[in-house]
């Protein structure tokens, strides 16, 4: 292993993290942008190795890949039933006066989505 | 000479290792419904990290760290297909699967 | 001219608050309902419905203001951020005007604290008090989650249609042989804190792993029998009381120049360094039942 090779390793990892963050934040969909977020985590565990720090690798991915991921999800799936209740509860929704301060609405959980195939 | 077979053994798995995760890769891609897509990357990215890890095993000899790198193919090959099979059987009970796209149906069951 | 009010999207009921400020505001969706204002003077003009600024609340400028306002505002932060960290010494180089406290931890690290892992030596004995805070930082996130996700009683939440995974045949039987050596690893990672990469942090997020997989696999009555709610409170709490108490210990004794009973040990034996193996323990453990604690809180209500 080179020099040369490790250093555009690293600058190759590096503009993949730039690309997975700005992904993540431009998805509509939850679901496929909390997926790019536990990519992020990935990523960021390769380069915390190639700056020769295994503490920090190992940390970053037991909790990023791994928890934080899942944690995000059950939150997500949590939102999505209080917001069905939500609607049930108090007849058809659409109070759409003050969405406009509201970014674009998202629908949590995708399993049933024709678009998505 | 011993070291010759040693480069050509391990350059021979990683090249199949690598064929495997391209196979993978194009597969993800083209395929249009979930199932196919699913089946591509479980199968492929498990020949290929086995490939690839018996590669760095031949490579480096007969180590600790070689012991490691076998503990990690075994973790790889038991995780990895367990966790698509539970998605892909999530996806064919809560999924709107279409008809045409389930010529062999093993779990039976009423059309959709 | 006059402004036409945009449709409104399909309101049934409205509230009764936005109703009130509606008819202050003397504009109304609802064309029957008379506003209650004085009569106006007749102007010469025909003053329009509504002031040209509220139309462009309406119309959406607002949202355009604040796609511009956020652009800028990432500009400015991003360049503030790259100008800084360019203006820091290179990677790897030596910048002594900078490093003044690395020097005495890497010359005298491994002699004062008898750590060999440097890392853990500095954030469990050099800087244990901000370990501490961390640790508190983590109780602090889940006594929160229990406290906000308690309110109703829960009954009238709509369940999603899931497919439960609990008795699979698959997953339990694939499990069974790899949740002992997930354990033997966190158990691992979490003891060797000071003789090799990995610590409380470490080791804990990987138990806390382990517990949620065993809670998915085999359900909640498994993992049940190990963690409940009691336990939980009992273990976050006396982990924290123990590094609290134990490092005020140290911290007195090696104030004043007392000795204190608690040896350095040689450098690469497991009974060493001191206070940071049941440090580590310690803040492993809150870690593990931080992760565990949020999901169950998550997934049902209770613990």
């Amino acid at each position: 292993m080179t020099p040369e090779l490790t250093e555009a390793i690293k600058i190759s990892l590096l503009v993949l993290l730039i690309v997975a963050a700005v992904a993540a934040s431009v998805m509509k969909k939850l679901v496929p942008a909390l997926i790019v977020f536990t990519s992020f985590s990935l990523i960021m565990a390769l380069v915390w190795i190639l700056l020769e720090s295994p503490d920090l690798a190992i940390t970053e991915a037991a909790v990023g890949a791994g928890v934080s991921g899942v944690l995000f999800y059950m939150a997500l799936r949590r939102m999505e039933q209080m917001k069905r209740s939500f609607i049930e509860k108090d007849g058809a929704d659409g109070d759409g006066n003050d969405d406009d301060d509201k970014p674009d609405e998202t629908d949590g959980g995708g399993e049933n989505d024709e678009d998505q195939r | 000479m011993k070291d010759w077979i040693c480069f050509f053994i391990s350059a021979f798995f990683a090249v199949i290792g690598m064929t495997a995760f391209l196979f993978a890769a194009v597969g993800v891609f083209r395929f249009d419904h979930v199932l196919y897509r699913m089946h591509a990357s479980a199968l492929a990215d498990t020949v290929g990290v086995a490939c690839l890890t018996l590669a760095a095993v031949v490579y480096i000899g007969a180590n600790f760290v070689s012991l490691k790198e076998l503990a990690v193919l075994l973790l790889m090959t038991l995780s990895s297909p367990v966790s698509t099979h539970l998605l892909a059987e999530i996806e064919y009970t809560m999924g709107n699967c279409k008809k045409e796209s389930r010529r062999i149906d093993g779990l039976g069951g009423d059309e959709k | 001219m006059t402004i036409n009010p945009t449709k409104p999207t399909g309101a049934v009921k409205t509230m009764k608050i936005r109703d009130n400020i509606k008819k202050w505001l003397a504009y109304d969706y609802d064309l029957d309902a008379a506003p209650v204002m004085p009569d106006p003077v007749e102007p010469d003009v025909e003053a329009p419905d509504i002031s040209f600024w509220r139309s462009l609340r309406r119309r959406g400028a607002h949202r355009a203001l604040y796609y511009v306002a956020a652009v800028i505002c990432s500009i400015i932060l991003a360049s503030t951020l790259i100008l800084t960290v360019s203006g820091m010494p290179r990677y790897g180089e030596d910048a002594e005007f900078m490093d003044t406290v690395t020097y005495e931890y890497l010359a005298h690290g491994m002699e004062y604290t008898g750590a060999v892992n440097i890392v853990s030596g500095i954030i469990l004995e050099y800087r244990a008090f901000d370990t501490l805070g961390e640790s508190f930082v983590l109780f602090c996130a889940v006594t929160c989650v229990l406290v906000l996700l308690r309110i109703d009683d829960g009954k009238d939440d709509v369940s999603l249609p899931c497919h439960d995974l609990t008795g699979d045949v698959i997953l339990s039987r694939t499990m069974r042989a790899l949740i002992p050596f997930i354990f033997i690893f966190g158990i691992y990672v979490l003891l060797n804190g000071h003789l090799s990469p990995g610590g409380g942090f470490s080791g804990g997020a990987v138990l806390g792993a382990g517990i949620i997989l065993l809670s998915s696999a085999y359900g909640e009555k498994t993992s049940g029998k190990f963690v409940t709610e009691r336990t939980f409170r009992i273990v976050t709490t006396s982990a924290l009381l123990f590094y609290c108490v134990g490092k005020s210990y140290t911290f007195y004794t090696g104030a004043n120049g007392l000795h204190s009973f608690i040896g350095n040990g040689t450098p690469g034996n497991i009974l060493s360094a001191g206070l940071i193996l049941p440090l580590n323990v310690a803040v492993g453990l809150v870690v593990a039942c931080t992760m565990y604690g949020i999901y169950r809180m998550f997934k049902e209500r209770r613990f």
